[in-house]
């Protein structure tokens, strides 16, 4: 989802208005995505990237900027899911409301079930562990990147992934 | 990343990067995420410039980015939230290349509402009016400021009832009505006025359901309304109205096209951002930009299509001057304009 938005033609400067507007044709879909694989609800990850989109909006005088606004937007994604996240009751956390399931048609019962296995395991991992993971294997983020976007050093980007990784294929070979 | 010593982490990277995308790929959005948006902005921009337009310009220009921080002194659903970027300076140093930080620390995130439900609010209020297109009357929605010593729906209906719509072609039957009390137990609220209106049949609906979409808009855990008047059943020569009324169905109640933007009386910079929310035959909402009754602009673009509500947004280059701008669909039967919106404004 990076770099495919079209900034503003040479000498055309966005104000908020058009920022939002432009960012929401280009980048909506894919931050609630973002949001979804993180928070497991679509309604809510709605709520949060539209809130992000606002708050984006009241920034734009700081930003100016496409490549500095979606950065900003990504931030705020991450930043308020982990909050919304937060919030729901433990029960939910551990329950979270299943996607309806129209994947499983078009890939069939296997594949279905083992992106099921996985997708329940990357929501087991600690916090930080799952965003970095997301916003590797699903946004395409360079580590530089995933830092900036959850506010961590590379470093730790580095140890989050593979400690992550670990942790899927442990639990995979558990449910094999 | 990719430095990983395990011979099947490929493997399971591809498995990962497919399962998260085929799960991503189920998440649909609802597809009014940008009036949403927009009327996220407006809602905050009204909070700060209701009271005085003139005073917040020359705030924002003194205090130039700092201001921004103001706007998220609260949400148009009562609840306070702090921004990504509060806790930075607001003055941004230019050598960084990376967007301002959004604030991470935990401690900064606002408790939940809910715990706490808002004691008087006072903040920005969805309020529905009505006005008959010509066919039927219809519900339109405007933002207004809202106050009191209750909550956020509560101040809704008091500045419905005593209030006036901004846009003069709107109106509401509930004249010199007064709310004696509200309250909601589960996920019924009861409203309880000093007296009923007294209209025809059509009115006296869309004036129920002015109440009920009023009520529902700014308190979505309300999903009924009991109306009450005096303590009593409403008492209406048309309908039965003793139970708790729910929202009807938008294709019956709601105004086929709205004006989101420019709001009634609102000054714009050019291109003017023109938004709405509507439905009309093969999606086509009509536009025409009038000055001095004279049509100087007009186009068309895309809503909801046949009854399904959707958004529009266009924008036009307009010099400096008063305008009216209609919203409007030409009839598939005999090419009239039908359901038309109209809202005057002023480009700087």
């Amino acid at each position: 989802m990076s770099g495919t938005a079209e900034s503003p033609a040479a000498g055309q400067v966005w104000d908020a208005d058009d920022a939002v507007t432009q960012l929401y044709a280009t980048q909506y879909r894919a931050l609630v995505r973002l949001a979804t694989l993180l928070l497991r609800d679509v309604g809510a990850a709605e709520e949060v990237v539209q809130d992000s989109f606002i708050a984006m909006h009241g920034s734009w005088r700081r930003l100016r900027d496409h490549d500095k606004a979606l950065a900003y937007l990504r931030q705020a994604v991450v930043n308020r899911s982990r909050s919304a996240l937060r919030h729901r009751t433990v029960e939910q956390r551990h329950a979270p409301a299943p996607l309806p399931d129209h994947a499983s048609a078009e890939h069939g019962a296997m594949e279905a079930l083992e992106r099921e296995d996985l997708i329940r395991a990357l929501h087991l991992l600690p916090r930080r562990q799952r965003e970095v993971l997301v916003l590797r294997y699903y946004v395409d983020l360079s580590e530089a990147q995933i830092a900036d976007a959850i506010g961590i050093s590379r470093g730790a980007v580095k140890s989050h992934a593979s400690r992550g990784m670990a942790s899927l294929r442990l639990s995979l070979e558990q449910t094999a | 990343m990719n430095n990983i010593p395990r011979n099947d982490d490929d493997q399971l990277e591809t498995r990962l990067r497919r399962a998260l995308n085929s799960e991503a790929a189920m998440a649909q959005p609802a597809g009014d995420g940008l009036t949403k948006i927009r009327e996220g902005i407006d809602a905050r921009r009204h909070r700060v410039w209701w009271r005085n337009p003139a005073l917040a310009l020359v705030a924002a220009a003194v205090l130039g980015v700092a201001v921004g921080g103001l706007y998220f002194g609260s949400r148009d659903d009562g609840t306070t939230t702090l921004p990504p970027g509060t806790s930075s300076s607001p003055t941004v140093t230019s050598s960084g290349t990376s967007a301002p930080t959004p604030t991470t620390s935990e401690s900064t995130e606002p408790s939940p509402s809910d715990t706490t439900p808002p004691v008087g609010y006072s903040g920005p209020v969805y309020v529905y009016y009505i006005h008959d297109d010509g066919e039927s009357p219809r519900l339109y929605r405007e933002i207004h400021n809202g106050a009191g010593t209750g909550s956020k729906a509560e101040a809704a209906l008091r500045a419905m009832f005593a209030g006036q719509p901004d846009d003069p072609d709107y109106s509401t039957p509930w004249d010199n009505t007064r709310l004696r009390s509200y309250s909601v137990a589960g996920d019924t609220a009861t409203v309880d006025l000093s007296k009923f209106v007294a209209v025809g049949s059509a009115v006296e609906t869309a004036a129920v359901q002015e109440i009920v979409y009023t009520v529902t808009a700014n308190d979505p855990t309300v999903k009924q309304v009991l109306l009450r008047v005096k303590g009593n059943s409403p008492p209406s020569g048309h309908s039965d109205w003793s139970g708790p009324q729910r929202r009807a169905p938008l294709g019956d109640v709601q105004g086929w096209i709205w004006i989101l933007a420019p709001t009634q009386g609102a000054t714009v910079s050019s291109p003017v951002q023109i938004s709405g929310y509507g439905t009309a035959f093969e999606a086509t909402v009509n536009w025409e930009i009038r000055k001095d009754g004279v049509l100087v602009k007009q186009g068309h673009t895309q809503g909801g299509a046949n009854g399904e509500f959707g958004e529009f947004h266009t924008s036009v280059r307009l010099p400096a001057g008063n305008y009216e701008l209609s919203a409007l669909e030409f009839s598939a039967k005999d090419g009239s304009p039908i359901h038309i919106d109209t809202k005057n404004f002023t480009v700087k």
